[in-house]
């Protein structure tokens, strides 16, 4: 063999070893990663972790994942296959934790094999990607007993719920003990009336049913769900009760929910001075409000005021919308996005590290001391927050609300925790019933079957409240939104009420799991300057309307003076004066216009500032510095020209070439 | 391994890059493309999304790189091939190892100044926000080593032709088979002819997967396995080449 | 000081060098001789170590071409064909780069560079980028970064190709000037160059060695005493009137 031959054979077996090397490296040392995200998105959290270890039977897992018909799709599939490696590795870091309980297969089925009927059998949903080629990316996981729970299609943009995604499905196939979560509310959050498929007639039909609401469904994935009836007169054999929106309970039925706390109950209420969820705002309009003064009465004693008409508001929290499709979008003092600084105050597993909540009309929680309860906030504002009364058709103007608005010193509360022995709000006994008192026979055993009931003075054990300030919160248009694959959650409204749920339960493993997430990065620089332009406007709106008023007044005056006689001169000075205050407030809405434009061309000034400095800045610096760098040489150089110089200079010279080198 | 001779050919190397139109040249295109890239009106535009993140700016690295290091990589062996200065490099006690690697890490540095040059950005996002920094550095130390990679190709594909022009076309075709390998319509393109075992092998070699991941946040031992493997066998061939054809 | 022991290269199939082996000393100036596409070149780039040797040895002061490459790189200096430099560069900062590559103590360097721009009489472009040069000046500049680690053994592929008679005179003077401590190889296929400088000259034709001796040998194989008419004989074999070989 020739030198030459041996070098080609070389270069070719490297070739491969290369291939080789990278195909079998890159598999083989996949799982040792390191996380560099704040977040760490992409280690498994703690709850995962301690959920594997409790582990005690086998789960199967199937990942179906048609990766040949991906490799085969466009170039936007690649998100998709990117995003299968990031559940496989996943999957493999929950089977290492799992002390092998936990069995993961891996298939691809192709179009018309007995893996594809399977994937289609367990309810996975297909795509079609060509006329041959279908697409399936889901999950079953199978236990023991043989019960099947499935992930029918992992999106990629949900990329950070995943693990909690799989984690509760995980969870779900382990099939333990649930827990009861009863639902007593004003409004229609449950309706168990009509079963999912009768629905789904009455609406083919042209019917309106209402559904349940969303929330309740996500907590029905672990935990069983049940309404309890506005009648009941006592409650019972629930772990945890959601109270929401309470107005209109009859007093048995806060007495009832009064005594279910004292008697270690744990509550979740969901209060809100405008709950713009009640449908019979929608209809009827006005404001709906809770707790009314029966329920407020039980709040009082656990030391929780929700002061009536005034809301909790933050410039700095407002979302950008519009509240009318007619009016530009601005900023809406209504829409609260609670970032991390709403929650970073409480280390509390039900709102600890939550940023991304929406609220609308927040109300704003005081708390009172009472002996023996131990408050703590869960959600607040910012520093800057305040708290703004308003009412009746000010509600719908978002600007009056906005310039109505001054920034406070100090956060307002949106929800507190409180803890420890409550009193009784009733300690006169049961109330009396009002009309059924005198009913016959059975009204009577009824009532003495109640007596049996010992009447609880006060909390023989510690329990426990949460009270949100925000019923809108929960609901189905807040917490999400549509997606092709039907509604997906939109923040972490739904994560709350789940969290708030568990925690009062005692079961936090899934807690932590679910607030991982995405941390939002806006930019707080930009969100200071609109403030400020905001505020600028607000000054001179108030500036105009002073002035109109003024005006006015003038005129009201002139009127006045008119009924005195010498009509003709006084309507002549009141045109005069109308005319006057016409161009004042031209003038001042111009300023007005100055200021938006000026806050306006601020930011997009700070846009092109840095458009300038990450493009032409630096490319200018390299040619200035090209330019020295070439005349420095050339001179240096030059004193090289003349060969008539003496030796000594010449020496000197070549010593600055020498150094640089 | 690294003697005087090795210093002293990599100042001169990495020197040579400002004392030529040509660095300056690469220095103006890729800073003022990837900042015009990340700040271009439009979805995904920097500015508009509002998110104290360099996902928008890091996007584009890899396209740039692909574009610019090949030019960078074309020169290094196919101009001295050509002026015939390769004579005076082997005539000097230096050995080919030492002369390969030394030149491609010169360039590398060359590079990486290029990639550093984009910092402005930095202080953009610190200014506007509150950025995730662990995820910026991973995001950096992914380009320098996609430059890396590409670099490779281009040094090995430098040596293969004495004409800049063909060394240059084929590293930007090597490198954007390596970049996009694992890109739907590639692998599809594949499998028409290969089993799907090599199908997937394929799709092992992709850059842009690794690059993503970092750039993401992560990072997993394979990724620096992955670039450290396709730079030291592109290098090794380089290396082989120049043993070979060096003289012709 | 130089041994070649019958060395061979061959590019494919084609044999550019085959078994050639000679010896030289300190001192000398020996002359190689050939047609173009004989061999001189390939031979001149095997003992500087560029080309590796297909089959054969090359012993520079002991050092092997092949297994000690580095040391015997040391003693030699090297114009290639055609006087290649790094263009971009200003002469001094090539000189004193090629200088720290050839490993002159950093103290040095200064003194050396200058040393030997005034050697090869560069001073007065000395502050220029090569690219600007002249043919004969980028040929001393090539000439200066050979000799600036002082080597013992000066290696020249054509150094005055393409060089107007002045140059060439000035080459050739300098080279004589060279042998005197050093041992100087000279490719050249100009025959008076070889009469003018070479203390003995060796003739290769199409990669083997034809001929080995003082150019005076060579020239009294004629009776016309006439140069060429004997490298025609040896190189292309057919018999010309007047030359016995």
């Amino acid at each position: 063999m020739t030198k030459k031959q041996e070098n080609y054979l070389r270069a070719i077996l490297s070739l491969f070893s290369m291939v080789f090397l990278l195909y079998s490296g890159t598999t083989l040392l996949k799982r040792v990663k390191i996380d560099f995200t704040e977040e760490r998105l992409y280690a498994l959290s703690d709850g995962t972790k301690s959920i594997l270890a409790k582990l005690d039977s086998p789960i199967k897992l199937k990942l179906y994942y048609s990766k040949t018909a991906a490799q085969k799709g466009t170039e936007g599939l690649r998100v998709f296959n990117n995003h299968f490696t990031y559940i496989r590795e996943l999957l493999r870091d929950y089977v290492a934790n799992s002390r092998n309980n936990i069995e993961l297969e891996v298939i691809d089925p192709r179009p018309d094999t007995p893996e594809e009927e399977d994937a289609l059998a367990y309810g996975l949903r297909k795509f079609h990607l060509t006329e041959t080629e279908t697409y399936f990316f889901g999950i079953v996981a199978e236990n023991e007993s043989g019960t099947e729970k499935i992930i029918e299609f992992f999106d990629p943009a949900q990329k950070g719920n995943t693990e909690y995604e799989l984690t509760k499905l995980i969870y779900s196939a382990l099939n333990p003990k649930k827990k009861i979560i009863g639902v007593l509310s004003s409004l229609d959050v449950i309706n168990e009336e009509v079963s999912p498929y009768v629905a789904q007639i009455m609406r083919m039909q042209g019917k309106s049913v209402q559904d349940s609401w969303l929330v309740t469904n996500l907590a029905r994935e672990f935990h069983e769900v049940k309404k309890i009836a506005l009648d009941s007169e006592q409650i019972s054999g629930t772990d945890v009760l959601v109270v929401i929106h309470p107005k209109g309970f009859s007093e048995r039925l806060n007495y009832a929910i009064d005594q279910y706390l004292l008697g270690g109950g744990k509550l979740l209420v969901f209060v809100d001075p405008a709950a713009i969820s009640d449908p019979s705002v929608a209809t009827a309009g006005g404001v709906s409000s809770s707790p009314d003064p029966g329920f407020a009465k039980l709040m009082e004693k656990w030391g929780i005021e929700l002061k009536p008409k005034t809301f909790a508001g933050d410039k700095h929290l407002s979302a950008s919308g519009r509240f009318d499709p007619n009016q530009p979008p601005g900023r809406l003092l209504a829409i609260m996005r609670c970032n991390q600084a709403c929650t970073q105050g409480n280390d509390s597993p039900i709102t600890g590290g939550l940023n991304n909540l929406t609220m609308v009309f927040p109300g704003a929680l005081v708390k009172k001391d009472v002996e023996g309860i131990k408050h703590s906030a869960l959600l607040a504002t910012t520093d800057r927050g305040n708290s703004y009364t308003a009412s009746g058709f000010q509600l719908n103007r978002p600007q009056i609300l906005w310039r109505k608005f001054s920034e406070g010193t100090e956060p307002v509360v949106m929800a507190y925790k409180s803890v420890g022995k409550f009193k009784t709000a009733y300690p006169d006994g049961i109330p009396p019933d009002g009309k059924k008192e005198k009913k016959g026979k059975k009204a009577k055993a009824a009532k003495a079957q109640k007596k049996k009931a010992e009447h609880l003075m006060e909390s023989k054990k510690e329990s426990a409240v949460v009270i949100v300030a925000d019923v809108d919160i929960i609901n189905d248009q807040f917490a999400f939104k549509r997606s092709f694959l039907g509604p997906a959650i939109a923040n972490q409204n739904s994560t709350l009420f789940l969290n708030a749920v568990e925690a009062l339960i005692g079961s936090v493993d899934l807690l932590s799991v679910r607030t991982k997430g995405m941390v939002s990065r806006p930019f707080n620089a930009i969100t200071a300057i609109e403030l400020e332009a905001e505020k600028g406007t607000k000054d001179k709106v108030r500036e105009i309307n002073a002035s109109i008023a003024k005006v006015q007044a003038e005129l009201s005056q002139l009127g006045r003076k008119a009924n005195e006689g010498n009509i003709a001169i006084l309507q002549n000075v009141g045109l005069k004066k109308k005319k006057q205050l016409a161009k004042q407030i031209a003038g001042l809405k111009r300023e007005l216009r100055e200021v938006k434009r000026s806050g306006r061309e601020r930011i997009e000034g700070i846009g092109k500032f840095f458009q300038l400095l990450n493009t032409v800045f630096i490319p200018i610096i390299v040619i200035i510095l090209g330019i020295w760098y070439s005349n420095r040489r050339k001179w240096r150089m030059s004193q090289f020209g003349a060969p008539q110089e003496e030796k000594p200079v010449e020496n000197k010279v070549l010593k600055s070439v020498g150094g640089e080198v | 391994m690294i003697n005087r001779v090795c210093k002293e050919l990599f100042w001169k190397e990495f020197s040579s890059y400002f004392k030529t139109p040509l660095g300056y040249v690469f220095l103006v295109i890729f800073l003022f493309g990837t900042g015009y890239l990340t700040f271009e009106p439009g979805r995904g535009s920097f500015f508009i999304m509002r998110e104290a993140s360099l996902t928008s700016f890091f996007a584009y690295i890899p396209w740039m790189l692909l574009l610019l290091v090949p030019a960078v990589g074309m020169r290094l062996w196919a101009e001295e091939r050509k002026s015939g200065t390769i004579e005076l490099m082997f005539t000097l006690p230096i050995t080919i190892r030492q002369a390969v690697l030394t030149k491609f890490f010169a360039s590398w540095a060359f590079i990486s100044v290029a990639i550093l040059g984009t910092f402005p950005i930095l202080f953009t996002v610190a200014y506007l926000g509150d950025p995730d920094w662990g995820v910026i550095f991973l995001g950096y130390l992914g380009s320098f080593l996609v430059a890396g990679s590409f670099l490779a190709v281009g040094c090995f594909f430098s040596a293969l032709s004495k004409n800049q022009v063909i060394s240059f076309i084929l590293s930007i075709v090597a490198c954007s088979v390596i970049l996009m390998a694992a890109s739907p319509p590639v692998l599809d393109f594949i499998s028409t002819f290969s089993p799907k075992f090599v199908v997937d092998v394929f799709e092992s070699l992709s850059v842009l997967n690794h690059f993503e991941l970092m750039q993401r946040g992560v990072l997993q031992m394979s990724n620096i396995w992955f670039f450290a493997v396709t730079i030291g066998c592109w290098l090794y061939g380089n290396m082989i080449l120049l043993k070979e054809n060096r003289a012709s | 000081m130089i041994e070649v022991k019958s060395i061979s290269k061959s590019f494919d199939d084609i044999k550019a060098v085959s078994d050639i082996s000679f010896k030289a000393n300190q001192g000398e100036v020996l002359g190689f001789l050939g047609p173009n596409g004989a061999g001189k070149s390939t031979t001149m780039k095997i003992v500087t170590g560029f080309v590796e040797p297909t089959m054969g040895d090359v012993s520079v002061c002991g050092h092997s071409i092949v297994s000690d490459t580095l040391e015997a790189q040391k003693i030699i200096g090297y114009v290639p064909e055609n006087a290649p430099l790094y263009e971009e560069m200003y002469v001094v900062e090539f000189l004193t780069q090629i200088a720290s590559f050839r490993e002159v103590p950093q103290e040095e360097i200064k003194n050396r560079v200058a040393e030997i721009i005034k050697k090869c009489a560069l001073e007065s472009v000395q502050g220029q980028i090569i690219d600007t040069l002249s043919k004969g000046y980028k040929r001393r500049v090539s000439l200066a970064q050979a000799l600036i680690h002082d080597p013992k053994v000066l290696i020249l592929d054509e150094p005055t190709d393409g060089l107007d008679p002045n140059q060439k005179a000035e080459v050739r003077s300098m080279i004589k000037e060279l042998a005197r401590e050093k041992l100087v190889l000279v490719s050249t296929h100009i025959l008076e160059e070889v009469e003018a400088i070479c203390d003995r000259c060796i003739i290769i034709g199409e990669g083997k060695k034809l001929f080995e001796g003082t150019p005076s040998e060579l020239k009294a194989k004629s009776d016309k005493q006439r140069i060429d008419d004997v490298f025609r004989v040896i190189t292309t074999g057919r018999p010309i009137e007047g030359v016995a070989i």
